[in-house]
């Protein structure tokens, strides 16, 4: 008998808040990489169409259809039935998100396509631009909702979380834009340089909101926050969530503020920051989201 | 879809007796639940169902070993069943003729409906030295109910079948709830208790119904006798006992009174720690609310005033006028097919053998018929080797005995031992021969186990593994081979003639009753009729309900309830109690495990991987402790390690440890992890009952403290190293054994 | 017709029958487990409470599993169970997520081992597989016994009342903790429990309106000890008709030979 470890938890696990583990332990990494991917990738493409530039469209739709799709596809316990996903958007966000995903990977991509062949049809790929558009921002939202929907998670069940998961999605979107704006000149370095600074702060704000709110929602909503803060995934919090996507980007837009240019190392520096910054907090939001016990314990 | 049957038969994964049914198909049984038309009523706990993980169980023995290495290597070579029986006979011929029958020890583990071929086999080879672990589970409380009655069995009636259900009923170191077909069947139980008016519990720890019962006693283990005689005095006290019964049916009614008299409520709450009140109004409850029933638990028999605790607690039932009325305790009449004893009781027991039986001088009541095991061990320590051979079936003396450490040392030193199990365990790497058992799903038997008006059957479902064989096929071979007197020429053979007093065949009754009561109807009030004496009366000397018993005065005993505090406690070893300040009992059962058994069956060890030992929060919280650590639980014996689960139910200063554990996964050479967890590492076998030869098992001292991290390194439990015996006569670091 | 199901905490003892009878009547992976007890122990100024919540999918009325699952796979039927087909589950565990009672379990390759890891399939498990097979990848959960219920129904059996067509836990419960029936009935077991007893749902704040009901009506004090002339569970009332003449009709004692 050598197998016989312990392989099941014991039975008084239910009476204590405990963490989802499904959508971020073992294969549930790839869900996680999946939402941010999605966030990032919709975000990208949004701020790609306010800058107009086509390189940031194209790399937003390869986020997308290709990472987040591959990655989500992969996710599926049986991902030979992975159509089987678009049943239900009457009533389920994820069947939505596919949708969404599906609707901005074929317009984006026939947008794309347009806007390298049929410059000329102008009104065409506007049409498209804004029909895409539309796609792109659902495709950053939906993980939100989804999590929103979750109702024995306390620290989910937050209206803001959608809005805190677009901003880190656009966020993103203004660095990665940062990143090719050193790269090419078509982009206003400028401009996206302002906006990232712009979005940080929302994002700052918002991460702030966020967990004051949920450390107020329910006894479980106020563990999941010190979990995060201060418990097992504290480490990683800091680390990245504050330290790297906001206290070193906040840095660099300041010195690149005052000093009116920064080194094009320096800014991908800042930008690979936030990214690892926004892909740690959604990380971090989803190891966190603990169920609400079966039974409360009076204090 | 493949051919199906249904089969019906009777569960022994505890004590058994539960109506399974199950349904085969090509072989295969594919689906066990309880049978809806046994006296269960078609239910079944987790142990009889989880029955499938035996069958087909990849580590089930399958052929007869026999030892290829030293005791305890794990090293064994497949023999045939002709080799195997005729090394085993030619041994116990062998010292027959050198040292006489008597050095011939036939043990057992509890009772799983073998208990009668042991004896048997004992018997017919003419040797009294049955080893088993009675003396501490159900004898002395028979033994006891004989003393004090006349007539050795009594139980409570959950049935209704004398029109009332129990009023009050008594729970007293028992769960039966969970040890479920110990003296009764928990379904019965729980039944009445819809018809009952009050439920008592008494028990340091809650059980499952202690929070919601109509009073809960916590006394501190092993200060039983004093709360039965303090519940004894309140009731002459407040002149509640049964004036008729005692008047005209009962003996020594006033030596009782005086007894008692000095156990005052309050004396009797500074000993046992329970609250005055609780005490009165127990014995208030009891005594008015009628009629009512005790169910007396194993936990009191595991104690080394045992005798006289369970003296005492008879004497309540007497009181109260509690016996042969219908919902109180009762004797019940027996199947038509008789006592499944005199199987083993046709053969009488000589002078001859009775003197040589182990402990017999000292330990009057329990050694009558079984040998004492904890002086067995000492006299094979002291080199008096008064075993030579030992054939074991079923039992793990290594686990269960008090004092692991000397268990060992003595088993290693018996010459031969045969070891009859389904599994490898502690025993069967101390044998020199292991032989392989059939399931109770593989086998055919009859089973007639504690609930004495019932008779079942066990029928074959499927073949077994391998050449495995059953219990009772392997002693009538064992039995023809050494007394072919007293033996079969076929299993078939053997069990008609176990029922031939109900003028049935085993195919018969295999077929057609399977499960249920086959016989005259109960009779209440048995001693106003001529049943046991003509004019009415016990079977007793005086035929009376004995308080103060001759019997016992002849053989040198109290002839009444006496109050004696366990070998260590807070009162009696004071100086030991201000180094080890905790009271630790053991042993209380768990609803997935059967004793040791059952930590290699995956849906059962599903639900407790590791043994628990239960400490008040409160209590931990001075030592450190928080939910789920593992902790050192340390005795002048040696030490332990267990999981701790605060659980707000226990008695503070009391700790509560799981017993019979070994792991069926650690390497055959510690013993399978015998010295990791097993409380018995931490009992004594020096203080023992002066009538039944009892340890206190679950009453002694302790201390608790924090394993370190380094104790608790995943390599603790998987080093060859911890937990080993020493051999080599390295008696010191074994006695250590940390 | 809704079938639910009443469980008295008084009554439960921790006895784990219900989870292994669950195990053995669904051929259960070896680290799956559809019911499940949750052990509940406090201390407060009152005294100490010790109780056993026996846990299981609630069937919920609005059942957040059924309004997340993007492939269909999960669906309430007409009488209220919720099913998961497992041709259908794509196994994004949306639901597993979104069940607030924590009712569901994925079946991934790791919790289909085999009783005994390092060792084949058990004869038992092998059967299972074309008896009641398990897909890897799909997620399930208790789902009522609803083959025990259509079967029974087809033979014309009540569930909750004939066994053949109640869940298999409910069967082996030896507390007879568990009551089943139809909660539309208002005369049913279920019914008057909930409405005698103050019955009460697990968190509905949630709003889902769960078929599983509890109740903690405490054991004893009950108003007599007398039994009942037509005890329905009253095996007594064998016993009493005379076995002699019964064991006359069974055995026709007195042709048969016995023994040696
Ligand atoms: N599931 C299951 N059933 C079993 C067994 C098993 O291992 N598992 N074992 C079988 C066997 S062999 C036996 S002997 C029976 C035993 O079954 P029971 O007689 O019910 O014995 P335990 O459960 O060991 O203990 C009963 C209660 O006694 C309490 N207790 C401990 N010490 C004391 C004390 O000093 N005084 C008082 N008043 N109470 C005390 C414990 O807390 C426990 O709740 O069960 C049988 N049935
Ligand atoms: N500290 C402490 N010690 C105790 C107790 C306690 O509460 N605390 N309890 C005491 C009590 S009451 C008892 S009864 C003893 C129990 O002790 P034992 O009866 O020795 O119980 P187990 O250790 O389970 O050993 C039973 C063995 O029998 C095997 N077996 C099971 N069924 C069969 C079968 O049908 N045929 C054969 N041949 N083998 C079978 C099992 O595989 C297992 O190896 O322990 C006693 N020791
Ligand atoms: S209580 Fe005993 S006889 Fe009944 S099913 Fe459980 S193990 Fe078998
Ligand atoms: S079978 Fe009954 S008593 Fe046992 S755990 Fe389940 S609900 Fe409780
Ligand atoms: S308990 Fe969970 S799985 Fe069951 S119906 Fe309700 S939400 Fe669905
Ligand atoms: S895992 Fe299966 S049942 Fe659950 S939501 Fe996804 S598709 Fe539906
Ligand atoms: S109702 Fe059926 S499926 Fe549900 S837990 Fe009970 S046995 Fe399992
Ligand atoms: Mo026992």
């Amino acid at each position: 008998m050598q197998q016989t470890r312990q392989w099941m938890t014991p039975h008084e696990w239910m009476i204590n808040g405990n963490k989802q583990t499904e959508w971020i332990d073992n294969r549930g990494v790839l869900l996680w990489l999946a939402f941010y991917a999605g966030g990032l990738g919709g975000g990208l493409y949004l701020v790609s169409l306010f800058f107009n530039n086509l390189i940031g469209m194209a790399l937003g739709w390869f986020i997308v259809a290709v990472l987040k799709g591959g990655l989500h596809f992969m996710y599926l316990g049986k991902p030979s039935r992975f159509w089987r996903l678009m049943m239900h958007p009457q009533t389920s966000w994820l069947s939505r998100g596919l949708w969404f995903v599906l609707g901005f990977a074929g317009l984006g991509f026939i947008q794309i396509l347009a806007s390298l062949f049929f410059p000329e049809q102008a009104a065409l790929i506007m049409g498209l631009k804004i029909a895409s558009g539309i796609f792109a921002l659902c495709v950053a939202t939906y993980t939100g909702f989804v999590l929103n929907n979750a109702k024995g998670v306390p620290y989910w069940d937050l209206p803001i979380l959608p809005l805190l998961f677009v901003a880190c999605g656009i966020l993103g979107g203004f660095g990665l834009t940062v990143a090719i704006a050193t790269f090419t000149p078509s982009v206003n370095m400028a401009a996206a340089e302002m906006g990232s600074r712009i979005m940080l702060i929302v994002n700052v704000f918002l991460i702030g909101l966020y967990m004051f709110l949920a450390s107020r929602k329910e006894a479980i909503g106020k563990q999941s926050v010190l979990y995060q803060i201060r418990g097992g995934i504290s480490p990683l919090f800091w680390t990245f969530v504050v330290i790297l996507g906001m206290v070193i980007p906040a840095i660099i837009a300041v010195y690149s503020l005052f000093t009116g240019e920064a080194t094009s190392v320096v800014l991908i520096l800042g930008v690979v920051c936030e990214i690892a910054g926004g892909t740690m907090l959604r990380y971090c939001v989803l190891k966190s989201g603990m169920y609400n016990p079966l039974i409360l314990k009076k204090a | 879809m493949g051919e199906r049957k249904v089969v019906l038969t009777t569960c022994k994964s505890c004590h058994g007796g539960c109506g399974v049914r199950v349904t085969v198909e090509d072989g295969v049984i594919i689906n066990i639940e309880g049978n809806p038309d046994s006296l269960t009523k078609g239910t079944m706990c987790s142990k009889g169902l989880s029955s499938i993980q035996h069958v087909d169980n990849p580590y089930r023995l399958k052929y007869p070993l026999k030892r290829d290495g030293a005791k305890g290597e794990g090293k064994w070579k497949r023999i045939s069943w002709d080799e195997a029986l005729d090394t085993i006979t030619s041994k116990m011929k062998e010292a027959i003729a050198e040292s006489g029958p008597f050095s011939i020890a036939i043990s057992q583990g509890t009772g799983r409906g073998y208990n009668r071929y042991t004896s048997r086999l004992a018997r017919s080879i003419g040797t009294g030295n049955v080893i088993s672990p009675g003396y501490v589970c159900h004898s002395p409380r028979l033994g006891l109910y004989g003393q004090v009655t006349g007539y050795g069995r009594l139980y409570c009636d959950y049935h209704g079948w004398g029109g009332e259900f129990p009023k009050t009923q008594i729970m007293w170191a028992k769960q039966l709830e969970i040890s479920s077909a110990d003296s009764e069947m928990a379904y019965w139980f729980m039944h009445s208790l819809d018809y009952a008016k009050n439920l008592i519990i008494i028990d340091p720890r809650a059980s499952a119904y202690a929070t919601r019962a109509t009073l809960w006693l916590q006394p501190r283990p092993g200060s039983d006798s004093a709360l039965a005689m303090g519940m004894a005095n309140v009731i002459i006290q407040e002149g509640l006992w049964d004036k008729e019964f005692v008047d005209k049916w009962t003996y020594g009614f006033e030596e009782l009174k005086e007894r008692v008299k000095s156990f005052t409520p309050e004396r009797v709450a500074e000993i046992t720690w329970v609250p005055k009140e609780k005490i009165i109004q127990a014995a208030r409850l009891f005594a008015v609310d009628t009629p009512g029933c005790i169910q007396i638990g194993s936990s009191i028999e595991r104690q080394a005033n045992c005798g006289y605790t369970l003296r005492a607690i008879i004497c309540l039932m007497g009181l109260t006028g509690n016996i042969e009325r219908p919902g109180s305790m009762i004797s019940w009449v027996l199947p038509a097919t008789g006592l499944i004893e005199d199987f083993y009781l046709q053969i009488p027991i000589t002078d001859e053998m009775k003197k040589k039986i182990i402990g017999g001088d000292t330990f009057k009541l329990g050694a009558a018929r079984t040998c004492n095991p904890d002086t067995m061990i000492k006299k094979i320590i002291a080199g008096e080797a008064p075993i030579k051979v030992w054939i074991s079936v079923g039992g793990q003396q290594i686990v269960h005995m008090a004092n692991t450490a000397e268990v060992v040392r003595a088993i290693k030193k018996v010459d031969f031992m045969v070891h009859c199990d389904l599994f490898m365990g502690p025993m069967a790497e101390a044998a020199d021969i292991v032989l392989p058992v059939a399931h109770w799903l593989e086998m055919d038997d009859i089973y007639d186990m504690h609930p004495r008006f019932m008779i079942e059957a066990h029928n074959k479902a499927v073949e077994p593994p391998g050449e495995a064989k059953s219990d009772v096929w392997i002693f009538n071979e064992i039995g023809r081979r050494v007394a072919p007197k007293y033996w079969f020429d076929s299993v078939e053979d053997c069990l008609n003639d176990e029922l031939k007093t109900g003028k049935i065949s085993w195919q018969q009754f295999s077929k057609n009753l399977v499960s249920g009561c086959f016989g005259k109807d109960q009779v209440y009030y048995k001693y106003k009729t001529d049943y046991w004496r003509k004019g009415g009366g016990f079977p007793t000397p005086t035929g009376k309900f004995e308080f103060y018993s001759k019997a016992l005065e002849a053989l040198g005993y109290d002839p009444l309830p006496l109050y004696r505090e366990p070998g260590e406690s807070p009162l009696s070893t004071p100086e030991l109690f201000k180094e080890y300040p905790l009271v630790l009992t053991s042993g209380y059962r768990q609803p997935f495990y059967f004793l040791s058994q059952y930590r290699n069956i995956p849906w059962l060890r599903s639900f407790a991987e590791y043994p628990i030992a239960q400490i008040n929060p409160e209590t931990a919280k001075q030592y450190g402790i928080q939910d789920g650590d593992w902790i050192w639980l340390e005795s002048p014996r040696g030490r332990i390690r267990q999981k701790v689960r605060l659980f707000p139910g226990i008695l503070k200063g009391v700790v509560m440890a799981t017993a019979n554990c070994f792991y069926p996964e650690e390497p055959a050479k510690g013993f399978h992890g015998l010295f990791i967890s097993n409380p018995n590492v931490l009992t004594s076998n020096d203080h023992l009952d002066p009538m039944f030869g009892s340890p206190d098992l679950t009453c002694l001292l302790c201390k608790v403290s924090k394993c370190s991290k380094e104790d608790l390194t995943e390599e603790v439990f998987k080093t060859q190293e911890f937990g080993f015996v020493q051999t080599a006569g390295d008696e010191k670091a074994a006695v250590k054994s940390r | 017709m809704r079938w639910g199901m009443v469980i008295n905490l008084s009554k439960c003892v921790r006895c784990h029958g219900c989870v292994a009878a669950c195990r053995v009547e669904h051929f259960l992976p070896a680290k799956i487990t559809w019911p499940r007890l949750i052990a509940w122990e406090q201390a407060t100024e009152q005294g100490v409470e010790v109780t056993t919540y026996p846990v299981r999918c609630n069937q919920c009325k609005e059942a957040p599993c059924v309004e997340v699952c993007p492939s269909g796979a999960t669906s309430k039927r007409p009488d209220g169970i919720v099913q998961v087909d497992q041709n259908k589950c794509v196994g994004c565990r949306y639901c597993v997520i979104a069940c607030p009672y924590q009712n569901r379990t994925f079946l991934s390759k790791n919790k289909d081992t085999g009783y005994f890891p390092g060792h084949p399939k058990t004869a038992f498990e092998k059967k299972g597989q074309k008896l009641y097979p398990h897909q890897v990848g799909t997620t399930e959960k208790c789902n009522f016994c609803m083959e025990r219920i259509d079967a029974g129904l087809a033979k014309g059996l009540k569930p909750g009342i004939d066994r053949a067509a109640t869940p298999a836990c409910v069967n082996t419960c030896q507390a007879r903790a568990m009551t089943f029936g139809d909660m539309d009935d208002p005369q049913s077991a279920v019914s008057l429990l909930i409405k005698g007893k103050k019955g009460f749902q697990l968190h509905t704040e949630y709003g889902t309106d769960p078929s599983v009901y509890y109740i903690d009506p405490g054991v004893a004090g009950a108003a007599s000890n007398q039994a009942p002339e037509n005890d329905t569970t009253g095996y007594h009332i064998r016993h009493l008709s005379t076995m002699d003449e019964r064991a006359k009709q069974i055995f026709d004692v007195g042709k048969i030979k016995v023994g040696k």
